[in-house]
């Protein structure tokens, strides 16, 4: 019937309720908000969570938003973020968790009424936090980032108030020691502390806390703070028996910590460690200790050796992922017996271990047939076979890292392309040695592949892309940045093959001409993000009707391209619609551009 | 200048550019030479060879080093790439990892 209303008159509120509950952006919570008066209502009633950046006033935002949304269980303060004003219409910049509704500030009336002085008043203090825990007292998770005037009182109210206390993120506040105590006396739900430089903690705080809900600790974090020592880790040891993650960043930290952590907390499952005085005795006694570790990331670790790795091997068998940065002292022998222990482990990084070589990544070749991803990130000892290995070994492959690997060459990328036919992600970059014959198997045998990224691989020529094109039609990710052999042929080929490309980097490519960019732009219409810096041989008509058929195009980078003038940027910009980012130099932008669209364009960035 | 602060760059023809060492370590590669506890000679005696660079390529290259620190503190101007130059410079800084 037309002109009838039958949601409003036939759902009830419930149900309503439960389709909101269903919208994950905040454009879409928004905009229902807009539809009637009922409906602000119940969207208000089924927000939970908020995050606010530094803001002007922020005691006063705090009180208003509990008013307006009384049933939030996350707040999330970070104020590393500017405030992003109605008037001029600015972009937040950090955006994690975008899966979770977000709060637009319109406090323009709110500012007119704060006395206090404005720089002053940017960042939340104690009064502010008292409201919070006043306002949202069923607050389950309260994120903390970088509050500098927040202090141990503001948290103890917090903690008095809030029972049901999760989680909570205290990122970069410099909180002292009584206001951990008082958490540790009063949330006895916590299940996740993250203390990452909140450099006014010391062993009191943190073992008070480990005593009061240290039962129900899941997830720890600490880096930076220097007075939290191995007395700390004891407590941790001792009462924190769920524990199943600890993030541990400390050079004040000593063996003795580590290992009263593995002996106490045998349920421990993600590990990672940055203490550069822990030495293998400590991580022997994980190996012995911790059965269920399933993730392993160790950095910059000078004083490890080999008979480290060895325990791990023996003892964590349950071990998935496997990350080793900067560790001088491990050699193949290490690898070879995580390879022979831990036969589930799916993710290896290993990131400037000079020691490690061909015969360790062998044995993981061998051993380890679930491995998902496998990095290696300046290995120059790592040969051909090693990677020949893991192609005959590892089917389930899903996506390579190879950067700065100087003998590894077309042989090792042949046998990674028919062995490992789920091949999802490959990047190579600084491998001088790879050529198109690689690539060319890769073409041939990897059609799931969707990542594709060659910087700088001297060696790789237009037959490669041909072949890419040809066998790989879920391509969305290319770069080949740098390979100057590439060409016009190439690029066609993958702008008629890869219909779902939606990131391309063609920068530094010499020979790339118009008809190429043309030919994107018939074949590749869901293209988001270009990259065209320092072509010499583009011009405004490949860029015109680049753009003409691109219309979803975000961002697009040209610097040092001489063909291209003002006429092309303008006609880049008034097509795209959803341009979010030109990058051009700031003599090309004519003054009609700059007005209409200023906001958008950054001028030459510092980077060659 | 003190010796303690400069490096030396060696081009393929053996031209020498004596730099200042903060301008070097724009560089990653250069930096992870001259900080790594590994050991690489380049450490000991502040010299480091570039066999593959041309002297027209590495002086560019310096040239931005300096630029891009006068560009991190503040003044911004703009740094121009003769075209000829374009590809070799792109490789030379990929390989530099600048």
């Amino acid at each position: 019937m037309k002109g009838h209303d039958f949601i409003n008159s036939m759902l009830p509120d419930e149900l309503i309720l439960e389709i909101f509950r269903n919208l994950e952006s905040k454009s879409s919570r928004d905009a229902c908000s807009l539809v009637c008066r009922r409906w602000l209502t119940l969207e208000r009633f089924s927000r939970d969570t908020i995050r606010i950046g530094a803001s002007g006033s922020p005691d006063a935002l705090v009180d208003l938003l509990a008013r307006r949304f009384p049933n939030v269980t996350n707040v999330y303060i970070d104020e590393r973020l500017s405030v992003s004003l109605p008037v001029d219409f600015g972009r937040r910049r950090n955006a994690s968790h975008s899966s979770l509704s977000w709060l637009r500030l319109h406090f323009v009336s709110e500012r007119s009424e704060a006395g206090a002085s404005e720089s002053d008043s940017y960042c939340i203090s104690d009064a502010g936090l008292t409201a919070v825990a006043d306002g949202f007292s069923n607050l389950e998770k309260l994120s903390l980032i970088w509050c500098s005037n927040a202090t141990s009182a503001g948290l103890r109210s917090v903690a008095e108030k809030c029972r049901f206390l999760k989680s909570l993120d205290l990122q970069g506040c410099y909180v002292g020691d009584q206001g951990l105590v008082a958490i540790g006396k009063c949330c006895r739900q916590l299940e996740v502390l993250n203390l990452r430089f909140c450099e006014g903690l010391t062993d009191t705080g943190l073992v008070e806390l480990a005593l009061g809900c240290g039962k129900t600790l899941k997830w720890l974090g600490v880096a930076a703070c220097a007075k939290i020592t191995d007395t700390s880790l004891e407590a941790v040891g001792s009462h924190c028996s769920s524990l199943e993650t600890l993030s541990l960043d400390s050079e004040f930290v000593q063996n003795k910590g580590v290992l009263a952590v593995a002996k106490g907390c045998s349920l421990l499952r993600n590990l990672s460690l940055q203490c550069i005085n822990v030495t293998d005795e400590a991580l022997t006694a994980v190996g012995v200790f911790c059965s269920s570790l399933e993730s392993l990331a160790l950095f910059s670790f000078q004083r490890f050796t080999d008979k480290s790795l060895c325990a791990i091997g023996k003892g964590c068998k349950k071990l998935k992922s496997l990350m080793l940065s900067d560790c001088y002292f491990l050699s193949d022998k290490g690898l070879e017996a995580v390879a022979a222990g831990c036969s589930e482990l799916a993710h290896l990084e290993v990131n400037g271990c000079h020691n490690i070589g061909t015969y360790g990544l062998e044995s993981i070749g061998r051993s380890c047939m679930r491995l998902k991803e496998l990095a290696l990130l300046y290995c120059q000892k790592v040969g051909d076979e090693a990677l020949s290995e893991v192609g005959k070994g590892c089917k389930y492959l899903e996506a390579l890292h190879l950067v700065d690997c100087s003998i590894i060459g077309d042989d090792a990328i042949y046998s990674i392309a028919t062995g490992c036919r789920n091949l999802k992600r490959l990047h190579i970059r600084r491998c001088y040695e790879v050529g198109s014959k690689g690539i060319i198997a890769v073409g041939s045998n990897c059609k799931y592949l969707t990542d594709l990224s060659i910087r700088f691989c001297d060696r790789v020529g237009d037959e490669a892309l041909v072949a890419i094109g040809q066998g790989c039609p879920f391509l969305r990710h290319l770069n080949v940045s740098g390979c100057h052999q590439i060409g016009d042929n190439g690029i066609i080929a993958i702008a008629r093959g890869c219909p779902q490309l939606s990131y391309l980097d063609v920068s530094v490519l010499q020979n790339l001409r118009d008809m190429a960019l043309a030919e994107v732009g018939e074949g590749c219409p869901l293209l988001k993000d270009i990259v065209l810096s320092h072509c010499r041989q583009i011009t405004d008509v490949g860029l015109d009707r680049l753009v003409k058929r691109c219309r979803l195009l975000e961002s697009c980078h040209m610097v040092y391209c001489p063909g291209i003038t003002t006429a092309g940027v303008a006609t880049v910009i008034s097509s795209c619609t959803n341009m979010k980012k030109v990058l051009i130099e700031k003599a090309k932008v004519s003054e009609r551009t700059q007005r209409r669209a200023g906001s958008v364009i950054s001028y030459l960035c510092v980077d060659l | 200048m003190k010796k303690e602060d400069t490096v030396k760059l060696i081009s393929a023809e053996g031209f020498e550019f004596i730099i200042d060492k903060n301008a070097a370590m724009v560089s990653q590669t250069i930096r992870n030479m001259l900080t790594s506890p590994g050991g690489f000679a380049e450490t000991e005696h502040r010299e480091v060879t570039f066999p593959e660079i041309s002297t027209p390529i590495l002086e560019k290259i310096c040239q931005y080093f300096y630029w891009s620190l006068q560009y991190a503190s503040g003044k911004e101007t703009e740094f121009y790439i003769e075209p000829e130059l374009t590809l070799e410079l792109m490789m030379a800084a990929n390989y530099l990892h600048t």
